[in-house]
Formats: structure tokens, C-alpha cells, sequence
């Protein structure tokens, strides 16, 4: 199935992209789909604590099976002023 | 209650239905908390101010460099070195001299939160980091106040009102604070000068709705992204074991914030300017890096040190001898803990950070 990723600040620096479409397999959840985007990082468990994730228009928890369609995006906190 | 000549200022509020008179009398008698004078602070103090928020208190320790200016439009060139609550304050009683603006010219702490948090109507997070964001955070929440937040990154920028008649709050969404180290603040990674122009408008905005009770307040975080000129917003909820917010909340006092972040362990990784000052007289100095930018060595560089950018720090490193001590610095501190992060990653064994930077050496040695 097809998916939607954008991602957000840091996301954008790490990670190379700012968004993508992807096929993946179905039953994926948000934290294996973070785990494969990840894989070269450091700290990534770090992040993954860090991070939320917002489906469609609402955040999800990372235990979220995702969906044909759905549009995510990785949101690391931010904390510039 | 108002002068004649407060009356002209605010004509084309009263024309607003949604305002009139009795909404601007509302605005005169609010109280408005404003932490952080930087990016965010001067499009938020700026139109508060001007809006006619009766009374606005500034907390920020920092004060205004050149290199903040470019975002920054409350202050200006001739206040550079000044505390920036006095130049905010400065600024804003010649735009608008029928409010008061009381002027702290130090970093939010617990103490602080402590005594002052409970007489506001609404706080506004302005800061720069994790550590103020979270103290602020946990205050808004033990007192009671509405919390309007803005963050920034490069091009992106997000606004969330937190704890709005004890709605969900920043740790719903974000249980624990990270290290600061894991993100880069505006001195790392850079900013466009007016992407906080526009978040801290949009605090503005919200703080005003607030104060008026008008419209919808956002129970959601407002996502903005210059490059693709996109707004995104998702909902917040309430989280069932927030830390601070629920009922099995565990955060039930004011804590220093910095104690659950990494700093404890990084105080092992930072040298002091005068242990590095006795070890470079001492027989078997250790090799000094300076990670900052090519452009910052223009304004102050130390003799004895070895220039390699902290974008580089792993390639311009690799020559070098691995289990040699080294100790690196930058302006303040900041980015010469990622760049040992970094070199470690490389198999660097003995590297510590200078706590302060060039700006603690300076201050103390000057630039021998």
C-alpha cells in the first residue's frame, strides 16, 4: 500500500528529504516505519522517544498501524526562539 | 477609562465588533507574561504592545548582539551589549506609552517561576530551549495559565496553546524533554530572519484571542513550512499519564529541568577555562579545536588553537591521533559538545568540551 511521509525540521537535515512516497507492506506500524527510516542514524532511540507523529490530522501513537493513504509526519520537538 | 488620546491610538480596535471598547478595556486590564526577547519575543512584545495589553512583564537574561538583529526587530544597532528587556522596554514604551512593561533582566528559573507565574493571565514561551520550555511549561500547568508556545527551526516553525482551561499540555505531546544537544537551537543551525517574524505573530495572535476570548482557541499544533508556504495543523489531546497534567501526574512541584536532560553526564565531558588554562602551562598541553564558523574567527580567535568547522569535524579530523586529549570550543559551549559527540562517533577517546566557550576565555584570559 502507498503512504505519505513529510518530515519535519531536524527530520528534514537528518534524513535528507523533506517528503516522500512510499510502498509498504501492509500491517506496518509507525515505529517500524521510523526503525527503517532511521536505520543509518545515531541516537535514533533517542529520537524515536522524542519524536510524535501526526496521521492524517490528528498525532498517533507510534503502535498506529498505518493505513492505504495515510499522510504522516515525524515531528521531532523543536525548540529555536 | 480611557484618554483621548488612548482613544485615538485604539480607534480601529473599537471599530472591530468583536472588540469595541469593552474588548479593549478587557486588553488594558490583562496581564501578559513574555519569556524569551529574541525571535519570537520581538514580533510578540512588539504587537501585544501595540495591541494594548495593559501590562507586559519581559523575562530574558541575554543581551542584544549584532547577529541577532536580522530577526530580532525590536531591538537595534545602538543597543547592541544592552540587556535585551531594556532595549524591548526601551522600544516599546516610545510605540506605546499607555501601557506598562516591567523588564527581568534574567534567564526564567525555577525561583522566578515560583514567585511570578501566578499573577499573569497568560504566559508566552519565547525561549530558546528545552530546559525553559519545559519549567515553563510545568509553571503554566501547577498555576493554572494558559501557555501559547512557539519553536523554530531554519524554515519551519510550529504554535500550540497549551493548558487552555486545563487542556493537554506540552508533555502530553512530549512526556520527557530531550537533550538540548540532540537539536540544534538558532546559533547552530541558522534561521531565516523572518520565519519567527511570522510564529511569533501567530502567538500573538492567539494570546490575543485568549485575552478576548474570541474565536476558536487552537486545541492543536499549527505546523508552518516557509519553503513549501504550508500550514499544517494536527490535534492535541490530553494525554491519560501525562507527567504533570493528569491524574496520575508525578511532576507536582517546580524542578530545575535540567537535571532530567543530559547535562549531568555531559559535566564529565567539560573542561573548565581555568583547568584548561593550568593544563595548556603545563608540560604536555592537549591539541585546542575551534568548531565554530569561518566568519566567527574574523571577530575573535585564540593563537593556539586548530580551526576546523564543526560541519567538518569528522573529515578535517581523521588525520589526527585518536587517544590524544583534546579540547574543543566554540562561542559558548554549545556546539563543542555535538562536535565531540561527533568525533567519539570516529573513535576520538579523550576529548572533553570548554564550558563557555571562547566567550568564558576571553573574559578571563583575553585572547593570548
Amino acid at each position: 500500500m502507498k503512504i505519505q511521509i513529510e518530515y519535519f525540521a531536524i527530520y528534514r537535515d537528518l534524513l535528507g528529504i523533506s517528503s516522500e512516497e512510499l510502498e509498504v507492506s501492509d500491517g506496518l506500524s509507525i515505529k517500524e516505519l521510523f526503525l527503517q527510516k532511521t536505520d543509518a542514524l545515531m541516537d535514533r532511540d533517542e529520537l524515536l522517544e522524542s519524536t510524535v507523529f501526526a496521521v492524517n490530522s490528528d498525532y498517533e501513537d507510534c503502535d498506529y498501524i498505518l493505513k492505504e493513504g495515510d499522510e504522516i509526519v515525524f515531528i521531532p520537538p523543536v525548540s529555536g526562539g | 477609562m480611557f484618554s483621548k488620546e488612548e482613544k485615538n491610538f485604539y480607534q480601529r480596535h473599537f471599530l472591530l465588533d468583536d472588540i469595541q471598547v469593552s474588548g479593549q478595556e478587557k486588553l488594558k486590564k490583562s496581564k501578559v507574561l513574555i519569556i524569551g526577547l529574541g525571535g519570537l519575543g520581538s514580533p510578540v512584545a512588539t504587537y501585544l504592545g501595540a495591541a494594548g495589553v495593559g501590562s507586559l512583564t519581559l523575562v530574558d537574561g541575554d543581551v542584544v548582539e549584532a547577529s541577532n538583529l536580522h530577526r530580532q526587530p525590536i531591538h537595534n544597532y545602538q543597543n547592541i551589549d544592552k540587556y535585551k528587556v531594556y532595549s524591548a522596554k526601551e522600544q516599546l514604551e516610545k510605540l506605546n506609552p499607555f501601557i506598562e512593561v516591567e523588564a527581568i533582566n534574567k534567564h526564567f528559573d525555577v525561583n522566578l517561576a515560583q514567585t511570578i507565574t501566578s499573577k499573569f493571565d497568560l504566559v508566552i514561551d519565547c525561549t530558546d530551549n528545552f530546559s525553559a520550555r519545559y519549567l515553563i511549561n510545568d509553571a503554566c500547568v501547577l498555576f493554572n495559565k494558559p501557555l501559547v508556545s512557539g519553536a523554530i527551526y531554519k524554515f519551519e516553525g510550529q504554535v500550540s496553546v497549551y493548558n487552555y482551561k486545563k487542556g493537554p499540555c506540552l508533555r502530553c505531546l512530549y512526556p520527557k524533554p530531550p537533550s538540548d544537544s540532540l537539536v540544534p537551537n538558532c546559533a547552530q543551525a541558522g534561521v531565516l530572519g523572518i520565519l519567527p517574524g511570522i510564529i511569533g505573530n501567530l502567538q500573538a495572535m492567539e494570546a490575543l484571542k485568549i485575552l478576548l476570548n474570541l474565536g476558536v482557541i487552537q486545541e492543536k499544533t499549527l505546523l508552518y513550512n516557509a519553503l513549501e508556504s504550508s500550514f499544517k495543523s494536527f490535534g492535541l489531546r490530553k494525554h491519560k499519564s501525562c507527567p504533570v497534567c493528569s491524574s496520575k501526574a508525578t511532576i507536582t512541584k517546580l524542578t530545575a529541568i535540567h537535571k532530567e536532560c543530559k547535562m549531568n553526564t555531559l559535566k564529565e565531558f567539560e573542561i573548565s577555562i581555568d583547568q584548561l588554562k593550568e593544563k595548556l602551562d603545563g608540560t604536555n598541553p592537549p591539541l585546542v579545536i575551534d568548531c565554530r564558523e569561518h566568519s566567527e574567527l574574523e571577530v575573535s580567535r585564540l593563537s593556539f588553537t586548530k580551526h576546523v568547522p564543526l560541519g567538518e569535524i569528522q573529515i578535517g579530523t581523521e588525520d589526527l591521533d585518536k587517544d590524544q586529549e583534546i579540547v574543543v570550543h566554540c562561542r559558548s559551549g554549545v556546539r563543542s559538545i555535538t562536535a565531540i559527540n561527533l568525533m567519539a562517533q570516529v573513535g576520538f577517546t579523550n576529548l572533553k568540551s570548554l564550558a563557555g566557550g571562547i566567550i568564558a576565555w576571553t573574559n578571563k584570559y583575553g585572547m593570548e
